[in-house]
Formats: C-alpha cells, sequence, structure tokens
C-alpha cells in the first residue's frame, strides 16, 4: 500500500478548499452572524432618537413627581428623545413612539387610601421602541407604586394603632432564587452564567458547522458529478487511500472552521463582557467544531459510497444538515438529561447530540461526562471511516450514465 | 514465435462475451472485440447505447457479470497502470491550476516523487498548453481541458488508451488538433479505443469500428469495408443500415 497516495488526495482537497472563497466567507459570516447582530443592534439603537412624550395634565405633586422621575429613567437611554408637557386633556401624541398620560385626578385617586390612579400609555403599534419605552417605564411606575402602597399601609397602621413593616404586608411571600450545580452545591455566579453563555454556545456550532460541513459534505458527490471520479476509479488508489485522503483534507475545513469559530466565541464572550477565566469554553467549543466538521464528512462519505446517485447524496447532505439545526434547537431548549430513554436514545444516535452535551457538560465543571461526549464522536467519526474504507468501490465514483 | 502466438502479444484489450447488467436500465452485452498495439478501434453508436458501460468495463471500473475483459493479458480491474483514460466530460478540478492538475495525477500513478515530477513534466510537454498551465482550470477553454487531460493520458504511455467521445463539444480547430494527437498515439503503437457518435470523424480516424446498438455490437470491421457490405455512401449510413433503423 502506498500511503503517499492517501497525502495527495488530501492535499488536493485542501488546496480546494482553501481558493473556495464562497465557503470560507460563508464560515466568517455565519460565525461571526452572532456577535455582529448585537454589535449593529446595539450601534442601531445608540443611533436611535425615539420620541417619548409625558403628558402630565394634572397639577398635583404626585404627577410632578412621577413625571420627573420617568424623565430620569428615560433619559438614561440615548435612544429616546424625551419630553414632558403640560396639558388639561392627555391624548396620543402622534409620532411619538410612546405617550404616557398622567389623567387628571391622578394625584387625588393616589393620595385617598381607597382609589386607584389609572395612567394611561398610548404605545405605537410595530414599533420596536415604543415597547423598549414602556418597558422602561413600566418599570419606574412599579417601583412609584409600591412605594405609595407603603405608604398606605403605614398610614392603616397609623390609624389601627399597631406598628408593623409595611414590606411584610406588602410581600407575604418571598422567593429565594439560588443557582445550583448538577451536583447540588451552590453555583457561583461566574457558574452560572457560564452555563447560560454555554447553551447559547452550544447552539452557535451550527452557525459554522453549516457552512463547514456543505463544504466537506459533497467531498464524494463533487467527484462523482463532475467526472473526475471516474479519473480516480482508474487510479491505483485503495479505499483506505481515498477515504483517508478525504478526511485528511476535510481536516482543513474543519480546522479553519474551529479556528473562526474560536475566534467568533471569544468576539461573543468580548461583547457580551462575559469572561472565561481559562478561556477553557471557548477552546473546547472549538474544538467541538472541528470534531463536528469532521463527523459529518465521515458520515456523509460513507452514505454517499452507500448512496448511488447525486440526487439522493444531495438529499442525504440536506438531511445532515437538517438534522443539525433541529438538534442544536431542541438541546438549547430541552433538558436532555430528563427525556424519555427511548428519546434520549434516539438523540444520542444523532453525533450533534453529542456536541452540544460536551459543551454544556465542560460548562458545568463535568469533565468526565465532557470526554464521553467527545469520545463518541471521534469514534463515530472513525468508525463510519472504517467502515467507507470497506464499502469503496471504484464504481461508486462514477455517475450512472 | 508462431504467427498466432504474435497475434496474441500484439492483443492489447480482448472483450470476450461481456456482459452488464444493471438492477435499473437495460444490459449491455454480451459484446466481444479486440484491439491491437498501434491500432485505433472506435466503437460508434448513439446515446445509451452502451459505449459507457463497455469502456467502464475495459477501464475495471464495472465488473462484468458474464465473460471477461482482459487488459494487458489480465482481467481489467487488475490491469492498472495499463490503460490510460480520457473521459467525454471535461473532468477536471477548476480550482487547481493545470500544472497542479497534472502533478496530482501524476503523484497517484507514480511511485515515487522523482517519478512523478518526470511524469508531470512529461504530461505539460504533451498537453502544449505552455504558461497557460500556470493557470487555474476554471479559466480554460473546453478544449484545453480536453488537452490537458489528454497530455496527462499520453504521458502515461501505458499500451492502452480509451478515449470517450473525444472531440464532442470542441471547435474546429481543436478537434483536428485532437485528431492528430490520437492518430500519432495509434501510430505510435499504442492500442486506442475510443467511442464517439461523430461517424466521419471516424470514418477518417479509426482503423476498425464496431457499430454498437442496445449494448450489442451490431457490426464490426474496417470502416471502407463497412461502407462497401452495406451499400452506403458513407459510414453514418452503414450505420443506420446496419442497424434497421434502431439507432
Amino acid at each position: 500500500m502506498a500511503r503517499h497516495r492517501l497525502w495527495v488526495i488530501a492535499w488536493k482537497d485542501a488546496l480546494e478548499f482553501l481558493r473556495d472563497r464562497r465557503s470560507i466567507g460563508l464560515m466568517l459570516v455565519s460565525a461571526f452572524l452572532f456577535p455582529l447582530l448585537g454589535l449593529l443592534v446595539t450601534g442601531l439603537k445608540s443611533q436611535q432618537q425615539a420620541p417619548v412624550v409625558v403628558e402630565v395634565c394634572d397639577s398635583s405633586k404626585y404627577a410632578a413627581e412621577l413625571a420627573a422621575l420617568l424623565l430620569e429613567a428615560l433619559r438614561d437611554y440615548v435612544s429616546f428623545n424625551v419630553s414632558i408637557v403640560n396639558l388639561s386633556a392627555c391624548r396620543p401624541v402622534p409620532g411619538a413612539a410612546a405617550t404616557i398620560a398622567i389623567p387628571p385626578s391622578f394625584g387625588a385617586n393616589l393620595s385617598s387610601l381607597g382609589g386607584t390612579a389609572v395612567i394611561k400609555i398610548y404605545e405605537a403599534i410595530g414599533n420596536p421602541a415604543a415597547v423598549d419605552a414602556v418597558g422602561v417605564a413600566e418599570s419606574v411606575m412599579q417601583t412609584y407604586s409600591e412605594k405609595m402602597a407603603e405608604a398606605r399601609v403605614r398610614i392603616l397602621a397609623e390609624k389601627a394603632g399597631i406598628d408593623i413593616n409595611p414590606d411584610t404586608v406588602l410581600h407575604p411571600l418571598k422567593i429565594v432564587r439560588e443557582g445550583v450545580t448538577p451536583q447540588g452545591r451552590p453555583a457561583s455566579p461566574e457558574e452560572a452564567q457560564r452555563a447560560s453563555v454555554a447553551r447559547f454556545l452550544a447552539f452557535s456550532v451550527f452557525f459554522v458547522l453549516n457552512p463547514a460541513a456543505l463544504a466537506v459534505a459533497d467531498a464524494v458527490s463533487r467527484e462523482r458529478e463532475s467526472g473526475t471520479g471516474e479519473l480516480l476509479a482508474i487510479t491505483p488508489l485503495t479505499g483506505f487511500e481515498f477515504v483517508s485522503g478525504k478526511a485528511l483534507g476535510s481536516l482543513t475545513a474543519a480546522l479553519v472552521a474551529g479556528g473562526v469559530d474560536f475566534l467568533a466565541a471569544f468576539a461573543y464572550a468580548a461583547a457580551t463582557g462575559f469572561h472565561v477565566a481559562d478561556m477553557g469554553l471557548v477552546a473546547l467549543h472549538a474544538i467541538e467544531t472541528v470534531l463536528a466538521v469532521l463527523v459529518t464528512m465521515a458520515v456523509t462519505i460513507l452514505l454517499t459510497l452507500l448512496v448511488p446517485g447525486q440526487r439522493a447524496a444531495t438529499l442525504v447532505t440536506s438531511l445532515i444538515t437538517g438534522t443539525a439545526i433541529m438538534v442544536f434547537f431542541a438541546v438549547l431548549f430541552v433538558d436532555v438529561a430528563a427525556l424519555p430513554l427511548s428519546v434520549k436514545t434516539l438523540l444520542y444516535l444523532v453525533p450533534y447530540t453529542h456536541t452540544a452535551l460536551a459543551i454544556e457538560a465542560y460548562a458545568l465543571g463535568n469533565l468526565e461526562t465532557t470526554l464521553i461526549h467527545t469520545a463518541l464522536l471521534a469514534v463515530v467519526t472513525i468508525a463510519s471511516l472504517i467502515i467507507a474504507a470497506a464499502a469503496y468501490r471504484p464504481e461508486r465514483l462514477v455517475k450512472r450514465h | 514465435m508462431t504467427l498466432e502466438q504474435m497475434e496474441q502479444g500484439s492483443r492489447v484489450l480482448v472483450v470476450r462475451e461481456a456482459v452488464k447488467r444493471f438492477k435499473r436500465g437495460p444490459q449491455v452485452g454480451p459484446i466481444s472485440f479486440t484491439v491491437h498495439s498501434g491500432e485505433l478501434f472506435a466503437l460508434i453508436g448513439p446515446n445509451g447505447a452502451g459505449k459507457t458501460t463497455t469502456i467502464r468495463m475495459v477501464l475495471g471500473i464495472y465488473s462484468p457479470d458474464k465473460g471477461s475483459v482482459l487488459v494487458c493479458g489480465v482481467e481489467a480491474a487488475r490491469a492498472r497502470g495499463c490503460a490510460a483514460y480520457v473521459p467525454e466530460e471535461t473532468a477536471v478540478y477548476p480550482r487547481l491550476t493545470g500544472w497542479e492538475h497534472l502533478v496530482f495525477f501524476s503523484r497517484l500513478y507514480a511511485r515515487g516523487r522523482r517519478d512523478a515530477e518526470k511524469l508531470a513534466h512529461r504530461a505539460a510537454e504533451y498537453t502544449g498548453l505552455g504558461d497557460d498551465l500556470r493557470r487555474r482550470v476554471s479559466t480554460y477553454s473546453k478544449g484545453m481541458r480536453r488537452r490537458l487531460l489528454l497530455g496527462f493520458a499520453l504521458a502515461l504511455e501505458t499500451p492502452l488508451l480509451v478515449l470517450d467521445e473525444p472531440t464532442s463539444g470542441l471547435d474546429v480547430s481543436s478537434s483536428v488538433a485532437m485528431r492528430r494527437l490520437i492518430r500519432s498515439a495509434a501510430d505510435a503503437g499504442r492500442a486506442v479505443l475510443m467511442s464517439s457518435h461523430n461517424m466521419l470523424e471516424v470514418e477518417r480516424l479509426a482503423d476498425r469500428v464496431a457499430f454498437i446498438s442496445r449494448g450489442r455490437i451490431v457490426d464490426e470491421g474496417r470502416p471502407s469495408e463497412l461502407v462497401r457490405k452495406y451499400s452506403a455512401s458513407d459510414l453514418e449510413e452503414a450505420f443506420v443500415r446496419a442497424v434497421g433503423g434502431d439507432g
């Protein structure tokens, strides 16, 4: 067996990939999509000057006080252009993202023990800035409402001649939340943040995996379709040389994907202010991406060699990438460990499940589970390549006429 | 050496009652023919007649379900390195340069790096592409791509050269150049098997032809003999008469 042929195939495939600007460009765009979107939204929001009007139609000190609080809170956000107008009758202001109307008798209702003061918010439909402005206003009014409720409790307590803490009357039920690790140990805020970021990182593998998978998935069908498979079929190439060469060639694509992913994850971490003490999570993410690309390559080489015909090969490739997105979405929203055994087994048969679970396990500090999932990915890759090498026949490289 | 032994010795390709069946699609064969060294043998027939399947059996890509295909005296599948091939499609890697293309295939065939380099240089000469070899294949015309493939096939200096529709889709001057190279390969002592549905080209180029229709060889002989046999004005007419309108 002349092993050099293996390297010749790998060299050719690597060269072809590195000159495929479209795939590399797509990989870069996809990988940086998340951080870029974040930067774009933040940048655009900082430029936006959505008009928000606070209408004061009541002359009480309460109305003035609330209006001042609203003005202060909304002005903290550069994206709102806030103004206060004093009117006798409140109405929506045309062109405003949100109009917060403090109606007449607001103060009277608020200051009486049994009254309910009403604030009317006119929110421009289909306007995202309106949603943001209303969110800020509601938060201010909630705090103000609590302050007024406390005052009422104090008055009632005084009238009843009892000494009472208004907070216990207003909040008889308190919820205390604490994050714990899977082992039941209290989780530090860093660990909690790391775990939540890991879920998004696990999902984001898809973005870089998709173009890389498409670039390597047609490693065999491309030869078949272009007719070069026929030329390869008559060379002294063995199945081992062909499949190993293709695998090594795809390693270039996988490493580029891993490198791009590393940079993108790093950018994402930097953009969100998330600091990974040892950069381990970001590095593992890149490694898992490399393995995900390799397992895609191995499975598609095997299936393309087994399934004759270009259409079938294209279908296989689409199925694999489709499955990848389903799994990455599912793992983002579902606790896989809590699924019934039958469903869990099915998910475990999909290699990408292990990609996502390895990243999550690492973020939770479970190194053993990380290694198991990573090893499973490697085993599926190697096993698929071995079977593919055994399934290799020169006639499987040619297009049927 | 007897005349018979000499005759056997010059037989580079022997196809004997070869049959290829497919799960879907018609079977090809039984088919028989022989190509000697220095001879240009053409398979002519319409699309779907079985030319490509026959060629694939000759190249060892398909194993015959019945009968045998011997190249250089051994079963085609084990005769790697005995046949060079130029496919109908311009099967090239567009992102490689012409030179890289030649180096790639040279390394697949040669035993060592030095041999591969020699082979690539020889192929480069045969292609006649000169400085164009530095350019990416994606920038080549169809004729240049075909020259790249034929150049490499000639450089392999195998006893058998197989060409599938070698001039299909080429302009007039490229076709003329291609025919000259093919003829000179046969004149240099190589056995050449080519398929074509360009009857006029075959009539001028081939030493012997076989009419193939519906997976079987309908008739075989020298072009002039076949024209005479079917009382035709040219090979095209002879073919139509031979296949009885089936072609």
